[in-house]
């Protein structure tokens, strides 16, 4: 086929992978921003977009307008105050897991080290990551974890609400502005590790635990499974309860292992059946107990 | 319904610049279609497969999985900007040495990671190579070569 005729080919020139047709608003404040979105209630806010585009490819996401958070200055730091982390909504995972306090905390290395592609973070934003309450959102687990609490704005009211009630719930709550969580501590552990593909980085199981040395036994502890109730992240309270109190060592940590696989319940699909996913986070919770183990400075 | 057209003014290459676009226009569309900077590559168009990479202010980001509206103001870098026939970027350079090409589609993403890289971090480690360029897939297999490249580059290797 000569170079013309391949050039005209149909299959060629099709735009498969274009957006469809649609306005692209540029606010420059958050109020502006707010008021395209409840002027035209189909427009969708666009931070990042590193999952919003595919999806409107995919026609998954349908919309006629997207209004563009970019250009809205004010939201996108990490800061510590009254003993607490805050990070604006529209600050880049790049920019959260470059930053001092939040490399205190072993899980966020973790995940800045081996998990999240740098492209990636440098344009996806820690808002727009935990308004997916996804299991394919590492930060949802992590953040989970750390018990965080969301400034959320939609149509002009702002409410906090816990991460854990924004996952459980599926209604449109609007914009993130902020989230806040415990600064990390000296007696504090959290760690974080999944299973996944490495091309996708999208796990078919992940876990987060965090805990508080108290004298010389684990207290507060928290563990999150990407999948604890189908593909819904959640926190495991009954193999929290195998794991309070105790200093992780390998009795406590196989008992807390058997209650994982009688609580979590996580679904099945083309990446894994639900049955790999409970052994997954049961090796997760094997491999992170262990390391928070050793950092509370417990030998074997 | 019809898109709204609207003008953004950026840096392209280190030039200033100025483009109509459409609102559903993604800056590998505008960079592909109306700036006709061909070794910006299309593949997964959905952050998977890297070959879209270019610099946005200095650092990599997939030019698929960015609107065309939100580069105003800022700067891109696509490889015809590093380098050209006559005088070519020293990682361009390490690349023909060490004959890190075979198909040659990713290498304009590879060479921007590296670049990316480099620019940071003049002498990194095996390890800091090869997580700056996972982003990229390469169907050759080239990862070993590429990362021979970056220690030449880098001067680390010669």
């Amino acid at each position: 086929m000569s170079e013309t005729k391949l050039l005209q080919c149909p299959v060629l020139q099709t735009n498969s992978q274009r957006l469809p047709s649609l306005r692209f608003l540029m606010p420059r404040s958050l109020d502006e921003a707010l008021a395209m979105l409840q002027e035209d209630t189909n427009a969708k806010p666009v931070a990042g977009g590193t999952f919003l585009i595919p999806s409107l490819i995919s026609h998954q996401t349908r919309t006629t307008t997207l209004v563009d958070l970019t250009g809205v200055e004010g939201y996108r730091y990490v800061k510590s105050e009254n003993g607490f982390l805050k990070v604006g909504g529209f600050t880049t995972i790049a920019t959260l897991v470059e930053s001092d306090p939040l490399n205190a905390f072993d899980a966020f290395r973790t995940f800045k080290n081996g998990f999240v592609s740098p492209p990636i973070m440098n344009i996806a934003t820690v808002g727009g990551s935990l308004a997916l309450r996804s299991y394919t959102e590492d930060l949802v687990t992590i953040f989970l974890s750390l018990n965080a609490q969301l400034v959320m704005i939609n149509k002009g009211v702002e409410r906090v609400v816990s991460l854990s009630d924004h996952v459980d719930h599926s209604e449109d709550s609007g914009i993130i502005k902020e989230i806040e969580f415990i600064e990390p501590k000296k007696n504090l552990v959290c760690f974080f590790s999944k299973l996944n593909m490495s091309v996708s980085r999208i796990p078919f199981a992940s876990l987060a635990l965090k805990a508080e040395l108290d004298g010389n036994i684990f207290s507060e502890v928290n563990i999150v499974a990407n999948c604890a109730r189908g593909s819904t992240p959640g926190r495991l309270s009954k193999t929290e309860a195998a794991l309070t109190n105790t200093r992780f060592e390998a009795d406590s940590v196989s008992e807390a292992i058997n209650e994982l696989e009688q609580e979590a319940e996580p679904h099945s699909d083309f990446m894994a059946p639900g049955w790999y996913r409970k052994k997954g986070l049961g090796a997760l919770l094997r491999k992170i107990s262990l390391q928070a183990r050793q950092k509370g400075g417990f030998t074997e | 319904m019809k898109d709204d057209k609207f003008t953004v003014s950026f840096t392209l290459n280190g030039k200033p610049c100025s483009v109509d676009l459409k609102g559903n226009e993604r800056l590998i569309d505008v960079l592909r279609d109306s700036l006709d900077l061909k070794s910006v590559k299309e593949g997964c168009g959905a952050g998977d497969c890297g070959l879209c990479m270019v610099l946005v202010d200095d650092k990599p980001v997939h030019s698929c999985l960015m609107m065309a509206g939100q580069i105003r103001g800022k700067a891109v870098t696509t490889v015809e900007g590093i380098g050209d026939n006559r005088t070519l970027h020293p990682i361009q350079k390490a690349f023909l040495e060490t004959g890190a090409v075979q198909c040659g589609y990713c290498n304009p993403a590879v060479i921007l990671a590296a670049k990316s890289l480099l620019d940071s971090n003049p002498r990194p480690s095996r390890a800091e190579i090869r997580r700056a360029l996972s982003p990229v897939l390469c169907r050759c297999g080239s990862y070993v070569r590429f990362e021979e490249s970056v220690l030449v580059a880098s001067g680390e290797k010669s």
